[in-house]
């Protein structure tokens, strides 16, 4: 399977006239696999909207190398495997929903016969079928959020960029969204999005990167993120109320005590030899939250230090 | 060449919905009539004072619309990021200036050929020859409107669209002052060096007093073709020129 996008040692610094020089990115390797969803995680200013519009080609970048599909970033061969939703997306307001659908089929190239189709397509797979004569300037924040989307889908890209795709929407129009992004990946269309809503990412995801500082802390399976460093966690009944260096959880009728992968043997034997039952051994997983607070703080302290 | 042709519609749509072009169009057009309201005296001579402050009035209005319309255009789509959904297409930033400017061009072209029109009725209602010369003028404000608004496009691409307005004022004002006037501030004793740093300034800059002809043609001057051919080559070399350097611009700003 190739990639989709793939980055090497990417970097990007703002320059400033009166201020010291801001680096945005700092060596920033990333791969991300054709079909995927990938979240990409990190605080407000970490850099997540300057990597995604060097990707689009709205920034350059001061050094390293940026691929979508195999051919450099910000080339208009590029750009025609790929589909946009910019943060806070503003469109041509005064125009009607449809004929602005058919000037961005006109500008992705789609041939005139298969541009009604196209557009057609497009408002089904966002539900806005029924507001093709509405203008843009009449829609709710969340339908202006599903037009984005299908304006992003109308050149049929392989991939799509969303730049914060639930950002300020109401809950109802949040899980529209994450919908409309679960039904194109079951087309195959691999989904590389920034975002703040970590509840979200966990659900949607097969991949994420967190962004910090303009650095990749974590990139890669989600599954192995949530379990990486958390440990087993070893359920028992009877045996000691207290377990020297642990913390003994009391669960219902059991007791649960995490730990570390190379003391779960030991525990385990220590456990049995004192008279508990052993209930249950599983893989300790934290939620994204937990995984991402972690992180950023560890990286935090070690940056202060 | 399509993507260029789909944002100069773009362009021109977001125009004629915006009104405001259509309002300032309005105006400038009834101002062109007013005078056959107020010949009821008979004046001799009116329907050439007519003509004069008419082709001022356009001339005016040319330079207006370009200083507003060349400085607002880039920053406008930067500010709402317009541009973003838009340059993530398949096209270059080239063509998207392009498509901005040709769209600019149409509705200057549009606006001034209704106000050229107005002024010929205008001045056939007062019952003079309708002489299609007056269009010779109007023409060459519109061109005199696509090099200034080429340039404030330029200054935009760097520069808040107030100051590529100023910017824009400053080339027109340099760029238009009569060489005979140039020759004066030479030929006087204490004026020297002004004349000599406006005539310096001047060799970078477009002369745009090679297009005004209102004064030849309000005096029934004839124009010659090959001069006309010479101004619009002229014209359009200036033109280019500002859209390749806000290209040059364009292409190294982060957006």
């Amino acid at each position: 399977m190739r990639n989709a996008i793939e980055t090497c040692d990417l970097r990007k610094v703002y320059r400033r006239r009166r201020e010291p020089d801001l680096l945005a990115l700092e060596g920033l390797d990333l791969q991300v696999r054709e079909g995927d969803i990938f979240g990409f995680i990190g605080p407000n200013g970490a850099g997540k909207s300057t990597m995604i519009k060097i990707l689009v080609g709205l920034v350059r970048s001061t050094s390293g190398q940026a691929r979508l599909f195999g051919e450099p970033c910000g080339t208009p061969a590029a750009r025609r495997h790929l589909g946009y939703l910019p943060e806070t997306a503003v469109y041509h307001e005064f125009m009607a929903v449809g004929e602005l659908l058919e000037v961005h089929a006109r500008l992705a190239g789609v041939l005139p016969g298969e541009r009604k189709v196209r557009c057609q397509e497009a408002l089904e797979v966002v539900r806005l079928e029924d507001r093709s004569r509405t203008r843009l300037r009449e829609l709710s924040k969340g339908m202006r959020q599903r037009f984005g989307i299908a304006q992003a889908l109308i050149g049929r890209p392989p991939l799509l960029i969303l730049d914060e795709p639930t950002s300020g929407l109401d809950p109802l129009a949040q899980l529209d969204v994450k919908d409309i992004i679960l039904r194109l990946k079951a087309q195959g269309i691999t989904i590389f999005f920034s975002s703040h809503q970590l509840t979200d990412v966990e659900l949607i995801c097969d991949q994420i990167g967190i962004l910090h500082r303009g650095r990749m802390l974590r990139c890669g399976n989600l599954r192995e993120l949530l379990e990486d460093s958390a440990g087993i966690e070893i359920r028992f009944r009877g045996g000691p109320a207290e377990i020297p260096g642990h913390e003994v959880l009391e669960q219902e009728s059991d007791r649960v005590v995490r730990v570390s992968r190379e003391e779960s043997d030991t525990l385990v034997d220590r456990l049995r030899g004192a008279g508990a039952h052993l209930v249950g051994l599983q893989v300790a997983r934290r939620t994204l939250e937990q995984a991402f607070f972690e992180i950023t703080r560890d990286a935090g302290e070690v940056e202060e230090r | 060449m399509n993507a260029i042709l789909v944002l100069a519609r773009l362009y021109i749509t977001e125009s004629v919905r915006r009104q405001l072009h259509l309002i300032t169009l309005f105006l400038a057009a009834l101002m062109l009539v007013l005078p056959t309201l107020f010949n009821a005296f008979g004046m001799t001579g009116f329907d050439r004072v007519t003509k004069d402050v008419g082709l001022t009035l356009l001339s005016l209005y040319a330079v207006g619309m370009a200083l507003f319309l060349g400085s607002t255009a880039l920053p406008g789509d930067l500010e709402h990021r317009t541009l973003h959904p838009v340059l993530a297409r398949p096209i270059s930033r080239m063509q998207y200036l392009l498509g901005k400017f040709l769209g600019y061009l149409i509705v200057m072209s549009l606006s001034m050929a209704v106000l050229g029109l107005a002024l010929l009725t205008s001045l056939a209602v007062l019952g003079t020859h309708a002489d299609p010369a007056v269009l010779i003028p109007v023409a060459l404000s519109v061109l005199e409107a696509g090099i200034l608004g080429a340039f404030c496009l330029f200054a935009s691409t760097f520069c808040s669209p107030a100051l590529a307005g100023v910017l824009g004022c400053f080339l027109y004002i340099l760029g238009g002052i009569p060489q005979t006037f140039i020759n004066f501030f030479l030929s006087s004793g204490n004026m020297q060096v002004q004349g000599m740093l406006v005539r310096a300034l001047r060799l970078f800059l477009p002369h745009f007093d090679v297009l005004h002809l209102k004064d030849p043609i309000v005096h029934g001057e004839i124009v010659p073709g090959s001069y006309l051919l010479a101004a619009f080559a002229y014209g359009l070399a200036w033109m280019g020129f500002f859209l390749l350097l806000a290209d040059w611009s364009f292409e190294r700003r982060d957006l």
